[in-house]
């Protein structure tokens, strides 16, 4: 069966490696000691103790959350790739995973050897990061190119430019609507902040000022739910985000000079998804590569991701006349 | 989805939204999981009253097109992939459809002329689909 994922999941094989030899290693060395020291000073003598399941679990957590960011980002890589690239980025969760699984089994070891005292491993995480990298090249530089075919379709949009020419023509008033709202947005929005303000609440009694920090990040996180909507009336082009309708962008149509469709590589162009900036536009979108820039009378030049660029343009296009 | 208010037009706000929106699903313009705008921003953005968009989604839901629970955005509902049953077309269109024959017997066609009329319109929707 072929896999629908572009790049190919195999190239994750040594962060997995790494995170499977630190659970192992975590459960040969139980019992672990309940209170086990969790921080160090310096010298690595232990200035506070906990439960030692509390941080072995956090640090799974966030092994496993670099492993699927990474592959998302990997996934997000190669389909905007036009022949076969060195994808760097593909070594991140490979170098990170490896470097913390050998810090937390090093940790372990010396729970289990009841001698207290943690000198960081910093040679060991180098080597086990190095050995990791080596293996993430290897695989990155097998791995085969396949190219993306895009789910977007050229889409006849004959019947929406009639129809809006006949509102258009009619001077009724108007509204197109339309959002990008992909799988990934919602879980950055909903998973991600549940996780920041858990974290936030454990983190409290030791540095209220962090968790509060983390708590805010989680919210603003939180706004992004609902994706971006894109809504075009008579009077203006406007971009908004999230559960609240917050505006990213307003356009009036008066302003506008030309609306034409624009192919773009996310990464590439624009070093990834969002409201993002190059040297020629500003971007707003979430999914795609496809949308509608906009060039103003002041000259400026905006683009709108959209899963429907033909009918957007088409209709932007009839409202500027 | 593009939407639009015809002044001119003598049923109710409301009504136009219904029929637009639902001209949409039977187009395939909007598909089912499709996301709608909020009462609030659409209200807005075509200068009408909330509880008239609000009214729109309700009787839209009713008749089972659209999905929404408060706090969530309105979707597009999974379109039924059988025939309704004679019970529930009756229900849904059977009195329009008694009212439309009284219409159509009032300005002169005959069942013939009716029956003309039901499959031009059908064979217009057939051609908007493709």
């Amino acid at each position: 069966m072929k896999s629908k994922f572009i790049h190919p999941l195999w190239t994750h094989i040594p962060a997995i490696l790494a995170l499977l030899a630190g659970v192992v290693f975590t459960l040969k060395a139980m019992p672990l000691p309940d209170p086990a020291p969790l921080h160090f000073t310096w010298n690595g003598l232990p200035d506070r103790y906990g439960s030692p399941w509390m941080s072995t679990i956090w640090q799974a957590g966030v092994l496993i959350l670099y492993i699927v960011l990474s592959s998302v980002l990997d996934e997000a890589w190669a389909r905007q790739e036009k022949r076969k690239t060195f994808n760097w980025a593909s070594l991140f969760d490979d170098v990170t995973v490896a470097a913390l699984a050998t810090v937390h089994i090093t940790y372990v070891n010396m729970l289990a050897s009841a001698n207290y005292v943690y000198q960081f491993p910093w040679v060991l995480t180098m080597v086990a990061a190095a050995v990791a990298a080596g293996i993430a090249v290897v695989l990155e530089k097998m791995r085969p190119y396949r190219h993306y075919e895009s789910s977007l379709v050229i889409e006849d949009v004959s019947q929406v430019k009639a129809e809006v020419d006949r509102i258009a023509k009619s001077g009724q008033p108007l509204v197109y609507w339309e959002v990008q709202n992909p799988v990934y947005s919602r879980v950055l929005a909903v998973v991600v902040p549940i996780f920041m303000v858990v974290i936030s609440a454990t983190a409290w009694s030791e540095v209220p000022w962090l968790s509060v920090l983390i708590a805010l990040v989680g919210i603003a996180l939180a706004l992004i739910y609902g994706g971006f909507r894109t809504v075009v009336t008579r009077e203006a082009v406007v971009v908004r985000m999230g559960i609240l309708g917050i505006r990213l962008l307003r356009l009036n149509t008066s302003d506008i000079t030309s609306a034409d469709l624009h192919s773009f590589q996310p990464l590439k162009d624009f070093g990834g998804y969002g409201i993002r900036f190059n040297k020629e536009m500003k971007a707003y979108f979430l999914k795609g590569d496809r949308g509608v820039k906009i060039t103003t009378r002041a000259g400026k030049k905006y683009l709108i991701g959209s899963d429907h660029p033909e009918r957007l343009e088409t209709v932007i296009s009839t409202v500027i006349g | 989805m593009l939407l639009s208010i015809n002044d001119q037009d003598s049923r109710p706000v409301y009504v136009q939204i219904v029929n637009q929106i639902k001209e949409q699903i039977q187009r395939g313009s909007l598909k089912s999981g499709d996301e709608l705008p909020s009462v609030r921003e659409l209200a807005a953005s075509l200068g009408i009253n909330m509880h008239t968009v609000r009214r729109a989604y309700v009787v839209l839901r009713d008749q089972k097109l659209l999905v929404f629970r408060l706090g969530q955005q309105a979707k597009v509902a999974k379109l039924r992939s059988q025939p309704a049953s004679s019970e529930e077309v009756t229900a849904a269109i059977g009195d329009r459809l008694q009212e439309l024959i009284t219409e159509a017997f009032l300005l002169g066609l005959s069942p013939g002329d009716f029956r003309n009329l039901v499959d031009t319109q059908m064979d217009k929707l057939k051609e908007q689909q493709k």
